[in-house]
Order: structure tokens, then C-alpha cells, then sequence
């Protein structure tokens, strides 16, 4: 309560890095504890205000699937300059690296191409997923959602992928991808096939189509092709299945698909079926340079996506950058147990172990806990995060067992070897607490009200406003197939 | 009026009822578990009709759900709503009686027995008792104010703020003195609110507080205690720091929130001011009781650390960072 009212900036980058355009946009976020004075502590991102918003640049490529990191990172320098921001000065953001460069081994070697710019807290993302949500929180569609306190999927449809986000009521309920989008296919000025992405090729192969890299397009077949990415898309927006959709698929079909009537379109595709860019002969999408008009008028004429509201949310062309400038850091909840000096914590991978499965004593909970560990941690360096899902309601007694499990684990630790314990439920001070009375002098660090799984990798940062919260990051590592 | 009276006046109406056609058995479905032993007067109804379905008319029967059952609580009463998607999520978005929908210019049916259970559970709150076993477990001995029967208590705040002078005694008799945080207890306005949440902040306060070396006083529970009673506490036990632990005024709805009242020695003419407080430590809603008291094992931390409470805490602290 000694925190009520103070507040902290936040300078926050985020760098979209896409298959066809890079844009940097920095955000000012201010955190302030908003708890009501006699409350706990309650520290929330308050505020979020763009502070600078870079041109849209070409990618650098040197080939369809790579991009020239050296003049990648030469361009986010130079958005850095023109921003007249340092890299030390940035605190948190992402790099966002997204569609089909994405999926080639050198998504790693983008990543550290931008690591020196990135400042210490600046995570990497990558992964149809998070992709989604982010598009979807930098598009407006989670406000919009939030202000409505209705239920809108948010489709981002870019070069490569379509992403889809369900919100309810301001809250993410799933997201799904399919590599579906504007440049699976790519045209020359004289109307000749350019570049025909292998999701592309595929749906073409399926269908049957006369098109071909190097022959020239025909306007139907390009609009054969469309019709059957809009209906990947409309499979996606439903949460269903079709032996074209399992063609392109990214990920299982979006959960909670049924109950949004609004769909709201973000992306380049989605800027073009606002703009209603005319695609009507091959000349006209010959001179876009790829199918994302053509695309789009296929989206417009799709019964299936039509049988609900489709409408443009605020931010379509950088809904992505937007997001990642501003939406990808959250902050543990206000009562916590952490040590400063353990922090920053980057890409802990996030380890669950089955604590329903086992036995409710402390040996069964200190035994799955091993075994979690022991999935992820061969090294048994203790680098890890361990996602502890707990009840909805935890007696004195059940804390105690937890407890008790947890320094049983902690007691084959070396000395010294951090505790890290990320749990859902607000209840880190009291576990903090408790563990730390049967092992005073582990390291360790207990956060609250952050939801992970297995597979997931976190970044925790220093901690703010007196200890008060982490800011951290989730992310993931696993890039597209 | 007395229980068994209640009885026998339902049981004559409903014997009555039946004799005269008024009310058939068809659609009850009593459950006889549970039920008081048949008397005479139904035993003589229950031979009268034909067949004999109910084995116990008695028992009343509630064809309605359960309006207190979440699914109930958070309905949309509202009929053809414009936005049926919306109207739902704003339901569910708030513990205030929106979206109920009414009948005619009144309320529902269950919007009302809603509101009068709510009012119930609010009473009974205020007019409970704490469980004895509960205090026995903790080993608090109790004492009291100079207030004596619960009219008086909610009559008078100001007597429920001075202790008894035998309780003075007691205290004087019973507890360490001088130690660093004195712990004490006490329904306030209410008895679920210490029965609910006492068994599981207690141990979590005082595991922590040991923990962290601070020395712990003898503690005890208050009958009829306020607030201001800490004052007399922190005289009476000489402690650095006096934590109170006391039922909060019950809402509708939520009626078992405790509170947590701290002060750095309290002692006569103390004020609000000098006291912080944890407000809303209940799992309906509020902080659970778990994660409250560690937080106010940091706050109690903070307090010997700047040896101030209140006012002077904030200024301490906020002075000390800038």
C-alpha cells in the first residue's frame, strides 16, 4: 500500500520483421498501483501511448526466404537514430519475426542480428500463436472486445499467414494459423508467376491450377486460388477442418471459433479489403505484385466469412508492430516473493509438472517435481521455470504440503541454485513465504497471476515500483514447421 | 418464537389444507431427509390421502433453483435482449444486480428472494457466533469490552473501543509484555468472517512473523470489540505493534471479509491515521487469506523497520525513495 498512486514510464520498442515489410514503432507505457488505499497492492499498465512510428520498409531480402540481416540491422539502426532513441534506453518490447522467413533455420540469425539493438529486456518472439494474439491486441480487436464486452475473432493476414485470436471481453481465449496470405504467391509486372510459396504450391497442386513460376498467370486460376485461401481462412475463423485447410495448417483448429459474430480483418490483406483495392484484371493485380487484393475481394465475396459482421478494426497495416511495441510485456501480480539481485531471469523454458497426477504429500509433489525437471533440465543447471497449477482454493494445509514438496525438491539443488515458481492463482507471497521459512537461504523467486504451459519460455525482469511487481514476457522459441 | 411452535402452527395449516382439498400431493416431491419426526396431526393427513406419495408433508418444499447458485445469481433475466452475446459478458463482468429483467414495473421473483437471502446471510453474519473450537485451536482466551450484549455493541461503538477492566486484568495476568507484534481477534460485525478466514491467516501471519525473528505477544480473542480497541490492546500488552483482526461490515452478498487493522504503538488517542489497514481478505471475491497474511507480514516488516504506522509510514517511505 506504500506504492499507492506512484507511477513508472516504460519504454517499450517493437520491431516487426516480416516476410514482406519491417517496420519499428516505439511505445511509452506508464504502471502505476491502482489499488484503492486499505487494498493489496494492485500494479497495472496504465497507459500506453506510441511514441514514435517508423516507415514501413521492404524487408531486406536475399532470397524469397532470407533476409540480409546485415542491412536488416542497419535499418533498425537507423529507425533507432531517427527516433532519437539508444538501445539502453529501451526496457522492454519485442522483436517479432513472422511468415515464411520465419520458418527457415536462420530465424535464430535475424534474432541476433537485432540482439545488440534490442536493449536487455527486449524479447524474441516468433510463432503462429503469440503472432496471433499480438496482431490482435495491436489491431484494437482485444479493446474492442474489452469496450463491447463482446466476443470478435481477429484475423491478421499478412505475406505469408493468416492469424486468428479469439477475445472475449478484453481476455484471450485461443488463437489458430494457417499459412494462407498475400504472397503465397507473387507476380511480376507483365503478369508472369514470380515466387509461388510451398503452402502456395500446395493448394495449387490440390486444385489443379495452371499457374507456375515462370509462366504467365491467369486471371481465374489466380481467383481459384483466392477462393480456396478465403475459404482456409473461413475455416479458420470457424474452427473447423477441410482436407484443404490441412494443407496449410499451422496449428490445431482456433478454439471458442463459434461464439464471435464480429470478425475483424488486421494485416495487409485485411488494409486492402477496407481500401477495396480493384483486382479485377491481371494487370490490375499484376501491378500490386501479389494475390493480397485479389485475396481480399475473395473475402469479400465469401459467404461463409459474410454470414458474420466483418468489419476493420483501428489498426490494420501495423496492427502487429503496434502490438509488439506495446502489448507483449504484463506484470506478475503485486504480492510476490523475489529476491532483486536474482533479477533479470531470460528465457527460463517453462517446465509443468503433473502435481494433480501425483500423490498430495510433500514427498508425491517434491517427486513430480523432479521428474518435471528432469524433462528439461539434463544440464541440471536449474535454469528453469517451474508452472505450478493450483487449486482454486488452497487451504493453510495445502500450502504447507506445497510447501514442504518444494523445498523437499529444492534440497537437491546445489547451494545457491535459484527457485523459480510461476504459478496462476494469487498466492506467490504466501508460497514465498512458506518455502522460504524451511529453506532460508535458497534463492528464490515466486510470481503470481501468470498463466503458462510447457513449452513456453519467460523472461522475468527487474522488478518495479519497490519490488512491488516483475514485469516479464512470455514467449515462445518454437518457430514455424 | 420458538422453533418447535413455528412447526406445529405449518404442520395444522398444511393438515388443514389437505382436508380441504386445497392442496394435492401431486407434484410434491419432498425429501424426507433431514425432516423432524411426524406428529400427530400429519400423521393423520398423510392416512387421509390416497395414495399416500409423500411420506412426510411436513417438509417444505422448494420448487424453485437455488437463486444463491452462481448460475442463478449471474443469469440474464432480461427478455430479448438486443445483444444477447453482450448482455451476458457485462453479467458476468460484475457482482452488482444487473440485467435481472423485471415483471411489470416490479422485480422477479428471484431477484427478490435473491436480495432477501443476500439480506439473510448479511444478518446472520452481524448476530453469529464464533466457533468456540476455532479459538480453542489457537489457543485464544477470550475477554470483552466494556460492551455486554450485541444491541449495546452496535448501539454504542464507543464502548465496543474500551476494554473491560477485567479484561485488563486478564491481559495483565496472561500475555507477554513488550513483545514486537501483539496479535488479537475479534468478530467486529462478523462471526463468519473469523470463522471462514482466521484458521487460515492465522498460521500464515505467525509462520511469517516467526520466520522473520519478530518477537510475538500472547494472542487473544475480543468480544465485542472496534477498532479504536487497539489503542487499550497496545496499554495493555506495552507491544511495538498491535495487529487486529476483525469481521468486516457485511455486504450483500459477500458477508465472511475480515480485515486486518495494524498500528505502530497504539495507544491512547490514536487515530485511523495511524493505523493501515488490509481490507477484504475473504476467498468470495476479495484477497485470499493465504497471500493477505503474508502481505501483512510485509507490512508488519515495514512497520518495526520505520517504526511508524499510518500517515508517518507513508511519509517515512516516501520520503526515504525520493
Amino acid at each position: 500500500m506504500i506504492a499507492t498512486g506512484r507511477t513508472r514510464e516504460l519504454l517499450s520498442v517493437g520491431i516487426d520483421v516480416g516476410t514482406t515489410t519491417t517496420q519499428v514503432v516505439f511505445s511509452d507505457l506508464v504502471v502505476r498501483d491502482t489499488a484503492r488505499p486499505g487494498s493489496v497492492p494492485r500494479v497495472a499498465i496504465e497507459a500506453r501511448s506510441v511514441r514514435y512510428e517508423g516507415p514501413i520498409h521492404l524487408t531486406p531480402l536475399r532470397s524469397a526466404e532470407a533476409v540480409d540481416t546485415d542491412r536488416l540491422s542497419a535499418l533498425v539502426a537507423g529507425e533507432y537514430a531517427a527516433a532519437g532513441v539508444t538501445a539502453s534506453a529501451v526496457e522492454t518490447g519485442a522483436v517479432i519475426v513472422t511468415g515464411e522467413i520465419a520458418r527457415t533455420e536462420h530465424a535464430d540469425e535475424i534474432l541476433a542480428s537485432l540482439s545488440d539493438l534490442a536493449g536487455d529486456f527486449v524479447v524474441t518472439v516468433a510463432g503462429p500463436n503469440l503472432e496471433a494474439q499480438i496482431a490482435a491486441r495491436g489491431s484494437g480487436a482485444a479493446a474492442v472486445s474489452a469496450e463491447r464486452y463482446a466476443q470478435v475473432t481477429n484475423v491478421d493476414i499478412g505475406g505469408g499467414t493468416a492469424n486468428a485470436a479469439v477475445f472475449r471481453a478484453g481476455a484471450h481465449l485461443g488463437s489458430a494459423a494457417a499459412a494462407v496470405g498475400g504472397r503465397q504467391l507473387q507476380l511480376a509486372t507483365d503478369g508472369t508467376v514470380a515466387h509461388l510459396a510451398p503452402p502456395g504450391r500446395r493448394l495449387v497442386e490440390h486444385l489443379g491450377l495452371p499457374l507456375s513460376v515462370g509462366a504467365r498467370a491467369d486471371h481465374a486460376a489466380l481467383t481459384r486460388l483466392c477462393e480456396a485461401m478465403a475459404e482456409v481462412i473461413a475455416d479458420l475463423v470457424d474452427g473447423t477442418t477441410s482436407p484443404l485447410s490441412d494443407l496449410v495448417a499451422l496449428t490445431p483448429p482456433l478454439p471458442h471459433a463459434h461464439g464471435s459474430s464480429t470478425v475483424l480483418l488486421s494485416g495487409g490483406v485485411g488494409a486492402s479489403y477496407v481500401a477495396e483495392e480493384p483486382a479485377d484484371t491481371l494487370a490490375q493485380v499484376a501491378a500490386y505484385g501479389d494475390v493480397g487484393p485479389l485475396l481480399a475481394r475473395a473475402l469479400r465475396a465469401s459467404a461463409r466469412l459474410q454470414a458474420r459482421t466483418v468489419a476493420a478494426p483501428s489498426q490494420t497495416l501495423r496492427a502487429t508492430v503496434l502490438g509488439a511495441a506495446s502489448q507483449t510485456v504484463t506484470l506478475s501480480g503485486s504480492t510476490i516473493w523475489a529476491r532483486a539481485d536474482l533479477l533479470p531471469l531470460r528465457n527460463l523454458p517453462v517446465v509443468r509438472p503433473d502435481l494433480e497426477g501425483s500423490a498430495p504429500t510433500p514427498e508425491g509433489i517434491a517427486g513430480a517435481l523432479s521428474t518435471a525437471a528432469q524433462r528439461w533440465d539434463r544440464a541440471g543447471n536449474g535454469h528453469l521455470a517451474l508452472a505450478l497449477h493450483l487449486p482454486e482454493r488452497l487451504d493453510y494445509e495445502g500450502l504447507q504440503r506445497l510447501a514442504e514438496g518444494l523445498a523437499g525438491y529444492a534440497t537437491d539443488l546445489s547451494d545457491g541454485q535459484p527457485l523459480v515458481l510461476v504459478i496462476g492463482r494469487d498466492y506467490a507471497q504466501a508460497l514465498g513465504q512458506s518455502i522460504q521459512a524451511r529453506d532460508p537461504q535458497r534463492p528464490l523467486v515466486v510470481v503470481d497471476q501468470v498463466g503458462l504451459d510447457e513449452g513456453d519460455f519467460i523472461d522475468l525482469g527487474t522488478p518495479i515500483l519497490d519490488g512491488r511487481a516483475i514485469p516479464l514476457s512470455v514467449k515462445t522459441l518454437v518457430f514455424y514447421r | 418464537m420458538p422453533r418447535t411452535d413455528i412447526e406445529a402452527i405449518v404442520e395444522a395449516v398444511v393438515a388443514e389444507l389437505r382436508a380441504g382439498g386445497h392442496l394435492s400431493e401431486a407434484g410434491s416431491a419432498g425429501t424426507g431427509a433431514g425432516s423432524t419426526p411426524s406428529s400427530a396431526v400429519s400423521g393423520t393427513t398423510a392416512a387421509a390421502s390416497t395414495p399416500p406419495v409423500d411420506p412426510d408433508p411436513t417438509v417444505p418444499h422448494i420448487d424453485l433453483p437455488d437463486p444463491s447458485e452462481p448460475e442463478q445469481r449471474y443469469a440474464v433475466g432480461v427478455d430479448d435482449p438486443i445483444d444477447p452475446e453482450g448482455i451476458a459478458n457485462l453479467r458476468a463482468a460484475t457482482t452488482a444486480r444487473i440485467a435481472a429483467g423485471r415483471s411489470g414495473p416490479r422485480p422477479r421473483t428471484s431477484s427478490l428472494l435473491l436480495f432477501q437471502g443476500d439480506h439473510g446471510v448479511a444478518q446472520d453474519a452481524i448476530y453469529g457466533t464464533v466457533d468456540e473450537d476455532l479459538l480453542a485451536r489457537f489457543d485464544l482466551f477470550r475477554v470483552g469490552t466494556e460492551v455486554t450484549d450485541q444491541d449495546t455493541y452496535l448501539l454504542r461503538p464507543d464502548l465496543g473501543r474500551r476494554l473491560s477492566a477485567e479484561a485488563k486484568a486478564t491481559i495483565a495476568e496472561r500475555c507477554v509484555k513488550g513483545p514486537q507484534v501483539q496479535i488479537v481477534v475479534g468478530a467486529g460485525l462478523s462471526a463468519a468472517a473469523v470463522n471462514n478466514q482466521l484458521g487460515q491467516i492465522l498460521p500464515v501471519i505467525t509462520d511469517g512473523l516467526r520466520a522473520a525473528g519478530i518477537s510475538l505477544g500472547t494472542p487473544f480473542f475480543i468480544d465485542h470489540a472496534r477498532v479504536g480497541v487497539m489503542n487499550d490492546v497496545g496499554e495493555a500488552t506495552d507491544a511495538e505493534a498491535v495487529l487486529l483482526l476483525i469481521g468486516e461490515r457485511p455486504g450483500l452478498g459477500v458477508a465472511d471479509a475480515l480485515s486486518a487493522y495494524m498500528g505502530y504503538r497504539p495507544r491512547a488517542g490514536k487515530t485511523d491515521a495511524d493505523r493501515d489497514l488490509i481490507c477484504m481478505i475473504t476467498d468470495q471475491g476479495g484477497t485470499n487469506p493465504l497471500e493477505g497474511g503474508a502481505y501483512v507480514v510485509e507490512l508488519l516488516q515495514q512497520m518495526l523497520r520505520h517504526q511508524a504506522s499510518g500517515v508517518a509510514l507513508r511519509q517515512a517511505t516516501t520520503g526515504a525513495e525520493s
